[in-house]
């Protein structure tokens, strides 16, 4: 799977699942605990991430450095991808 | 309690009994056990009556002995028995028992400034025929509702927003600024409502129309500076004194001609006053509670421990999703405005155990979380600013923890995932609503549901700047904790918790509810309290808890404070979900009435019908969506 093919579907998601579908409401340098996701939301991301991707996320992998923005989590999925391979 | 209406021809035109009929038949619900109309000239006032002080001759729209002044009164003056003795000792003369004919007598004696001399919960309208004068007032909580409007003929006022709807005059017409208020603090700020040219008499306020002037003012307020010389002493006796206010407040809230009975609901603030009510009224006393059959909700067995500790006679009702989903168009028609929770629901299905268990009156807890400093709210607003102060430590934001423990998906969060949702930055911190910053704002979120058109007039409207304007000038003063209990007070307690919880939901079914934490004693003692008196540390209500010891099971007194709640969107899917749900929510629906966008409002349906709707936001978009459809739709086929 491409970068870009990573980053839409994470990109997707957050906007049907977080924001109504209103992709404006993303940009790029949005602070995603800050703005978009809430305290009671994060595990549907955990979720998506497991489902989509075939990855097992961690407890401990569940953590700012990892969510805190679209780049953090395509960034943390690919490595997940590539430990995987 | 009662439903009051009343008009004021504005035209020099007379004033219509048959409208003023049709305006109160709306109210029928607020008072049932009898209705009178009193038109004269320019003015007419009309009454709904639930019997509950002087049965026989209470009687209202009441007049004066030499009917110079008209009344219709919806509430109670609790304190009228030394207010009666007191106007007699300065000459009036009394034809009946009721607190009416004392509102009569204190506005002659008194003026406008009658209102300070009254201890209770009231929305009333004083014809004076003399001035020309048309008074109105609202107690200083906001207990009872009151609502106006002016069109081109009149000056129309009423207990709930479809008696000014009965006027054919009157617009039905969704207030945008009202809508964002509500998807921001859960109610819309007074004077608007969710209407558009429908207001609302603000708590505490005072309206006079002598001819074409309106003229609204606030009589009282609250003041949180200590004065230094309050509540000084050990712990103990301010307890004890703290005690003996609402031994005194529950005392004349028992004041009645007809049985009272109590709400439990398993915590604290109900079971004291259950417990104080009990002292007073003696052993024969009736409970109420609900309990839930989703048992993240239930607090049944809380009660029953409270019930069997008092002695009570208890009934519950139990509610489950299926139930909340079929009464939810009735709750809405009585709300009158969208609710972001379903948390309404229950208390409505509460107040008709009540009225069929043959009661009128009962007294509950209400306002000790307010008033006393329960509230998680003030808890997390100590923790991040406690956090903030030295934001490189490790252990504060661990703190975050000990929030929110009955919401799991909280729990599970990693500590440093929570330190990111209430990071503070240091305009967080310079902002006076810095307490309720992080509900707001999670809240506002909900506002990406508006359709295009409904967000483009709503423009640049900032709500949380009309808030920041609205502080009162002593508010920089006032101590971190209340500045948090100013915001609650004023922008919660009102608008949803006494309105589209309390309220609303009693009147419903014909039940007045009455609160000894709200008696402005308590109240004015609790806001010169020092704040660690209210949470020392985290510990909530402390004060109170002092003050319980003994009188309330330890276990309750003991458990971790869990904040009412009911079950929210998931209710409305699945087999059993009734028919307007679907067609409220369908994309044509949603187009008709404009508000929201219709695209948004099916991925957050197809997300809770694939069952992976989870969050309290989604709850709360989806109860509001819905609760808006049915407000518009049954604004428009009322």
């Amino acid at each position: 799977m491409q970068t870009t093919d990573i980053e839409r579907e994470i990109r997707s998601f957050l906007v049907n699942n977080y924001l109504f579908g209103r992709s404006e409401a993303l940009r790029d340098d949005e602070s995603l605990l800050d703005n978009v996701i809430d305290s009671t939301g994060v595990l549907e991301l955990v979720v998506f991430l497991q489902e989509s991707f075939a990855i097992v996320v961690e407890d401990d992998e569940v953590v700012p450095d990892n969510l805190e923005s679209v780049k953090a989590v395509v960034e943390y999925v690919e490595k997940k991808l590539r430990s995987k391979a | 309690m009662c439903g009051i209406s009343g008009l004021l021809k504005l035209d020099g035109g007379r004033a219509d009994p048959n409208l003023l009929g049709r305006m109160i038949a709306t109210l029928q619900h607020r008072g049932p056990d009898a209705s009178g109309v009193h038109a004269s000239g320019i003015v007419g006032l009309a009454h709904a009556r639930l019997s509950i002080i002087d049965l026989h001759s209470g009687a209202q729209p009441m007049s004066s002995a030499d009917g110079r002044l008209w009344i219709t009164f919806n509430g109670e003056i609790f304190n009228y028995i030394e207010l009666r003795e007191e106007l007699i000792s300065k000459g009036h003369s009394f034809v009946t028992r009721s607190d009416t004919e004392v509102i009569l007598n204190a506005y002659r004696e008194y003026g406008e400034d009658c209102v300070n001399h009254f201890n209770g919960q009231w929305a009333f309208a004083i014809w004076d025929t003399t001035e020309q004068t048309l008074f109105l007032s609202r107690d200083r909580s906001g207990v009872r509702p009151l609502f106006y409007t002016q069109t081109r003929e009149s000056f129309v006022f009423a207990s709930e927003i479809k008696a000014l709807f009965a006027c054919p005059e009157v617009p039905r017409e969704i207030d945008p600024y009202g809508m964002d208020q509500i998807f921001t603090f859960w109610a819309p700020i007074p004077p608007r409502t969710t209407f558009k040219n429908i207001f609302q008499l603000p708590p505490a306020h005072s309206l006079t129309v002598k001819g074409s002037d309106v003229r609204v003012h606030q009589y009282w307020s609250i003041s949180y500076k200590r004065d230094g010389n309050s509540c000084n002493g050990n712990e103990p006796r301010i307890a004890e004194e703290l005690l003996h206010l609402l031994q005194d407040a529950t005392r004349i809230r028992l004041r009645s001609d007809v049985p009272v009975g109590a709400y439990l609901s398993g915590g604290i603030d109900s079971t004291l006053t259950t417990a104080l009510v009990r002292r007073l009224a003696g052993d024969r006393l009736r409970s109420f509670s609900i309990a839930f059959e989703d048992a993240e909700f239930d607090e049944s067995s809380y009660q029953q421990e409270a019930s069997s500790f008092l002695g009570t006679q208890h009934s519950k009702v139990s509610c489950s999703h299926v139930d909340i989903a079929q009464v939810f168009p009735q709750v809405i028609r009585h709300t009158e405005q969208p609710i972001l929770r379903t948390a309404p629901v229950p208390m409505f299905l509460l107040s008709q155990l009540v009225h069929e268990s043959g009661f009128k009156v009962v007294l509950t807890g209400e306002g000790a979380d307010e008033v006393l400093g329960g509230y998680d709210i003030f808890k997390e607003a100590k923790i991040r600013r406690f956090w903030a102060s030295n934001l490189e430590s490790k252990w504060r934001p661990l703190l975050l923890k000990r929030l929110y423990p009955y919401l799991q998906d909280f729990q599970r969060q990693s500590a440093a995932n929570l330190k990111h949702f209430f990071r503070v930055t240091p305009e967080d911190l310079a902002s006076p609503l810095f307490s309720h910053l992080p509900r707001w704002e999670l809240t506002a979120r909900l506002k990406l549901l508006f359709s295009a058109d409904f967000r483009a007039e709503i423009g640049k409207y900032d709500a949380l700047g009309e808030v920041e304007d609205a502080l009162p000038p002593e508010f920089s003063s006032w101590s971190h904790f209340a500045q948090a209990e100013h915001l609650e007070a004023k922008y919660f307690l009102p608008g949803y918790l006494l309105s589209s919880q309390g309220d609303r939901m009693a009147m419903a079914h014909s039940v007045e509810g009455r609160y000894p934490f709200l008696d402005y004693r308590v109240v004015e003692f609790a806001a010169k309290l020092p704040v660690h008196l209210k949470m020392k540390v985290l510990n909530e209500k402390y004060l109170l808890k002092l003050a319980c010891q003994g009188l309330i099971p330890g276990s309750i007194l003991a458990r971790r404070k869990q904040p009412y709640r009911a079950p929210d969107g998931r209710c409305f899917f699945g087999a059993s979900a009734p028919s307007y749900v679907p067609e409220l929510l369908s994309p044509c629906a949603i187009k008709k009435n404009g508000i929201f966008d219709a695209q948004a409002v099916s991925g957050l349906v197809n997300k809770f019908r694939a069952g992976k709707a989870s969050s309290v936001k989604d709850d709360m978009a989806l109860v509001g969506v819905l609760s808006t459809q049915l407000l518009a739709t049954q604004c428009t086929d009322q």
